[in-house]
């Protein structure tokens, strides 16, 4: 439990680097996010499926931290194996082993995975003032821009407040593994209860700092440092969309 | 003397890779009370969840009442040493007072004539019996803070931690606090409080534990390490109010043991006035 919360820490924080992807205007990394996710619905066969995990690692190590990219995932590994789990039994009941079930588990939690990945990527090299901007600059009200952005600022620091819920728990007892299931689920109630009152306190307080500093006074918004679509935006699309389309073109034309 | 806390060299990495203690070593006697003072970022917390098992050594050992940390669990450790949280909200989520003192009690597996005996104990001793069935969140800030306390005082631990107890309290709570404090040390609890308010800790601690970036820098009596600028500098911290004004008024030798305390001053000037 807590190497998920960590997990989702790591995801949505953002920490400033040097290559390539922290680079690229947030406007083009959301047509990427938008056509890789397309790419994968698209896509059906193991192959294209390889293929794809193939292009986000390779750009991974090309373009982003993959240290930070797998800590944010690696833990997700353990509740996919749990929903593969999940799958497998709800269809193969009331057989104990299909191969061919088993299979095609695997590969609705590989696509799932996939979308974490990509989510992952955007989130940990994309700062979330210049994701505001590049919703405003898309013609996303500033204020619905803004929501969203603090929303996601918001997702590390309750995951914070998790752990240090759960430290404070464990503090005084409670042991989360131990017990039946009804039991475990009570315990929870001990880690939920303080997250929410925590998270409630402190929204409270941002809507106070903002409406006491005029937030949503002025119509037009201006930045300090405005986002310009430069030549390495567009050659980084126009590049990277090549695999993909590739992969899309292989899956109807070429595999059959 | 008997040891209640034993740190040995003690290395922490943060799972993202932040060195947040580096060979750090420090012994706490039964019935001591320890300050661990040093800026933010200190590594001062990090070294406390070390003493209930929350944290686990990357390298060195840490004994509580010589049992290793890396071989106990979170709950045996706990029975031991209790901590106190620096924001109460972190912890409350019962529906009212008395069940959020009950709360680790009944996770220890105390008989429920034992739990009611002690939560009605320490309820009465922190002024909090009369708002029993009320909600915890329904409480002002220092009856939440005291409520904080009870919820560990109540399964008796030998170790009580305090995490930062002063911030955002005002004069009045922060003299309830030490004399809080005061109390569990005549019961003969061990004291182990971080802090960075250096004026907390002038009266009434044994040893100070001066920490700066992931090292202890110093540990010594409160008199010889509050007067040492240079040591303070280093740690980004200010000499508290009185040794500050002893300094700067070089009247040092006219006491006997250095004064930390408004109260030491003013015997002092009553001295020479009588004279």
């Amino acid at each position: 439990m807590l190497s998920l919360v960590t997990s989702v820490y790591e995801m949505f924080l953002f920490r400033k680097k040097r290559q390539l992807l922290y680079r690229i205007d947030p406007r083009i990394k959301l047509i990427h996010l938008i056509l890789v996710l397309t790419t994968i619905i698209l896509t059906t066969n193991t192959y294209s499926q390889i293929l794809i995990l193939a292009y986000l690692v390779s750009l991974t190590f090309i373009g982003a931290d993959a240290n930070r990219v797998w800590k944010s995932l690696r833990s997700m590994l353990k509740m996919l194996l749990l929903f593969y789990i999940v799958i497998y039994v709800v269809n193969a009941f009331p057989k104990l082993l299909d191969l061919g079930i088993a299979f095609q588990s695997f590969m609705a939690i590989f696509r799932f995975f996939m979308l974490i990945y990509c989510f992952s990527l955007f989130f940990t090299t994309t700062p979330l003032d210049d994701l505001a901007q590049a919703l405003y600059k898309l013609k996303i009200p500033y204020h619905i821009a803004f929501t969203f952005t603090l929303s996601v600022r918001f997702i590390p620091t309750v995951a914070k407040d998790f752990i240090t819920v759960y430290d404070a728990q464990r503090a005084r007892g409670l042991e989360l593994e131990k017990g039946s299931l009804l039991t475990r689920v009570r315990k929870f109630l001990a880690l939920l209860i303080p997250v929410f009152v925590v998270s409630f306190l402190r929204v409270d307080r941002v809507a106070e700092a903002l409406e006491s500093r005029a937030f949503g006074v002025a119509r037009r918004r201006t930045f300090l440092y405005e986002l310009k679509i430069r030549p390495l935006d567009i050659a980084f699309l126009t590049l990277s969309s090549i695999p993909l389309l590739l992969i899309v073109y292989s899956q109807y034309y070429l595999i059959t | 003397m008997v040891k209640a806390i034993e740190v040995e060299n003690l290395w922490y990495v943060y799972p993202n890779g932040i060195v947040a203690l580096r060979n750090v070593s420090l012994e706490v006697n039964v019935g001591e009370k320890v300050a661990i003072i040093g800026p933010n970022g200190a590594g001062k917390s990090t070294l406390i969840k070390h003493f209930n098992g929350l944290l686990k050594p990357s390298k060195g050992t840490v004994k509580v009442f010589g049992i290793d940390v890396r071989k106990a669990t979170v709950a045996t450790l706990a029975r031991k040493v209790g901590v106190i949280f620096q924001n109460p909200y972190h912890q409350f989520f019962s529906e009212s007072v008395w069940d959020e003192v009950a709360f680790a009690l009944r996770n220890f597996g105390f008989p429920e004539e034992v739990v009611r005996y002690r939560v009605t104990k320490v309820l009465r001793l922190f002024d909090l019996y009369d708002y029993a069935d009320r909600s915890p969140f329904a409480l002002s800030s220092g009856e939440m803070r005291r409520l904080a306390i009870a919820t560990v005082l109540a399964y008796d631990p030998d170790v009580i931690v305090f995490d930062e107890p002063t911030v955002g309290q005002d004069r009045f709570q922060k003299e309830k606090i030490r004399e809080y404090i005061k109390l569990l040390s005549l019961q003969g609890k061990t004291i182990v409080l971080v802090t960075h308010d250096i004026d907390f800790i002038v009266e009434g601690f044994d040893k100070v534990v001066v920490m700066c970036k992931g090292e202890i820098l110093a540990v010594g009596k409160p008199e010889d390490i509050l007067y040492d600028e240079e040591l303070l500098t280093k740690a980004n911290l200010i000499m508290p109010q009185i040794p500050r004004l002893i300094k700067q008024a070089e009247v040092y030798n006219t006491f006997k043991r250095k004064p930390l305390t408004e109260d030491d001053v003013v015997q002092k000037i009553l001295e020479i006035l009588r004279r």
